[in-house]
């Protein structure tokens, strides 16, 4: 099959013409290394030069074969890229705990995450959370997942013009043993919906 | 299209195409950014800040693009041995490294009224500043391997290898949680971008793309003569150019 796909590493392909030999299928062999090399044995196959044109009964057209050379670095080329391709995403896959910019809400309250070390964690900011102390620098707030989860936010400093009840946003800082998250900096998330003014509201903008 | 194969033909050739892909891109990047930056109202939430995705998104895509490409002629020099795709890749590869540069940077200039940083170790922010690590492989293994037949083979198999990164900038938003917001544009698919910013956004993504071939085109070209310069049909234009 993988030969037949081009992906030939053997460097030998075989053409089934429909004709029998002796009561066993006959295949031509194209030699990719040998070009001459090709054994006439049992199975009854017969040596051909590899650019040459190849008549089959099959399809009746004819069938051009790549040079050989050229069709085993094609094959090797592609090989490596795709195996590269596969390990890397393994890898990264395998390593996504890490990747991952921050962590969810669920997996805050879950307690799946370290107490007392420095963390992300994101998510929407919950309608009408948000509450300024007497000082005015002092700020706690919710983030939710909109689904189950949320937990509180104990912030002291100046937030980002993007930051908003509804919209996410991603808080660095360590979790206590109470659940509360002490952030020491607060990053607003936009989405990728570019509106302007005047229409919001008037139209769904997914689809303007 | 055998005829430019050939060095000879090449440069012969392509002169105009260079001057209209110049001219063309200009005026394109011109009407873009002049009708981005004062004629579309801001956006809802980040007001002017946001008019720097007519600059972002375009550099972004062809930086991408240009090492798709660099990766492609790679192949093809390893597999059929064009000299034409050597040369391309020296002519591409700075196009590239400056294309990712521009990105990051505005990427930062955006980031910074918006997100509240210019820099977080965010998977897509990541994965575009390896990719301008690999353009700066490229250029410097060009530079260290002294034989030139050697420097392209290794050249190409970086590009390729390299090439893995591209997806992983692509679906970095999708498979992670990251910092960066989603695509807005999907090939086959959905745009979240309003109307009236598309027609500025895809003037200057266009006008990035005909300029990019137009440097590219332009570097291969100088490049051709550079190569050749011993041959009998370069003198003229060497001798030309010292009068």
């Amino acid at each position: 099959m993988l030969q037949r796909l081009g992906f030939s590493l053997g460097f030998r392909e075989e053409i089934n013409d429909g004709t029998t030999y002796n009561g066993w299928t006959r295949y031509l062999c194209v030699e990719h290394v040998y070009p001459h090399s090709c054994r006439i044995d049992w199975t009854g196959n017969i040596p051909i030069h590899p650019t040459q044109t190849i008549q089959t009964k099959e399809s009746g057209r004819h069938r051009v074969v790549v040079k050989p050379h050229r069709r085993r670095r094609l094959s090797i080329i592609l090989f490596l890229f795709v195996g590269a391709l596969t390990t890397v995403l393994i890898a990264i896959f395998a390593l996504q705990n890490y990747i991952n910019h921050f962590y969810p809400p669920h997996q805050i309250v879950s307690g799946e995450v370290p107490i007392d070390r420095t963390i992300r964690a994101g998510g929407i900011v919950r309608e009408s959370s948000i509450a300024h102390d007497s000082t005015g620098l002092g700020v706690t707030f919710d983030i939710t997942d909109d689904v189950s989860a949320t937990f509180s936010v104990q912030y002291e400093g100046i937030l980002p013009s993007l930051f908003r009840e509804g919209e996410l946003a991603v808080v660095i800082g360590k979790l206590d043993d109470s659940g509360v998250f002490n952030a020491t900096r607060v990053l607003a998330k936009h989405d990728e919906n570019y509106v302007p003014p005047e229409l919001e509201g008037l139209i769904e903008y997914d689809d303007p | 299209m055998h005829r430019l194969a050939s060095p000879q033909h090449f440069f012969l050739d392509t002169k105009m195409w260079v001057v209209w892909l110049y001219v063309v891109g200009i005026i394109g990047l011109l009407v873009g950014s002049i009708w981005g930056l004062a004629f579309v109202p801001p956006e809802r939430f980040q007001g002017d800040s946001f008019r720097i995705i007519f600059v972002h998104v375009p550099v972004a895509i062809f930086a991408q693009i240009v090492y798709i490409s660099l990766a492609i002629a790679g192949g093809v020099h390893l597999v059929w041995k064009l000299r034409m795709a050597d040369v391309y890749m020296a002519a591409a590869t700075p196009v590239g490294f400056w294309l990712t540069a521009l990105a990051l940077g505005s990427g930062m200039m955006w980031g910074i009224p918006t997100w509240g940083t210019p820099w977080e170790w965010d998977a897509r922010i990541v994965s575009t500043f390896f990719l301008l690590i690999l353009f700066l492989g490229l250029i410097v293994l060009r530079q260290v391997i002294p034989n030139p037949a050697r420097a392209t083979t290794a050249l190409s198999i970086l590009a390729i290898v390299g090439a893995i990164n591209i997806p992983i900038i692509k679906y970095s938003v999708v498979w992670f949680n990251t910092l960066h917001q989603p695509a807005s544009i999907e090939l086959f698919g959905d745009i979240s971008i309003h109307t009236i910013y598309r027609i500025p956004l895809f003037t200057n993504i266009a006008s990035v793309f005909i300029l990019t071939a137009g440097i590219i085109l332009a570097n291969m070209r100088y490049l051709t003569i550079e190569r050749n310069a011993s041959k009998t049909w370069v003198q003229p234009w060497i001798q030309g150019r010292d009068q």
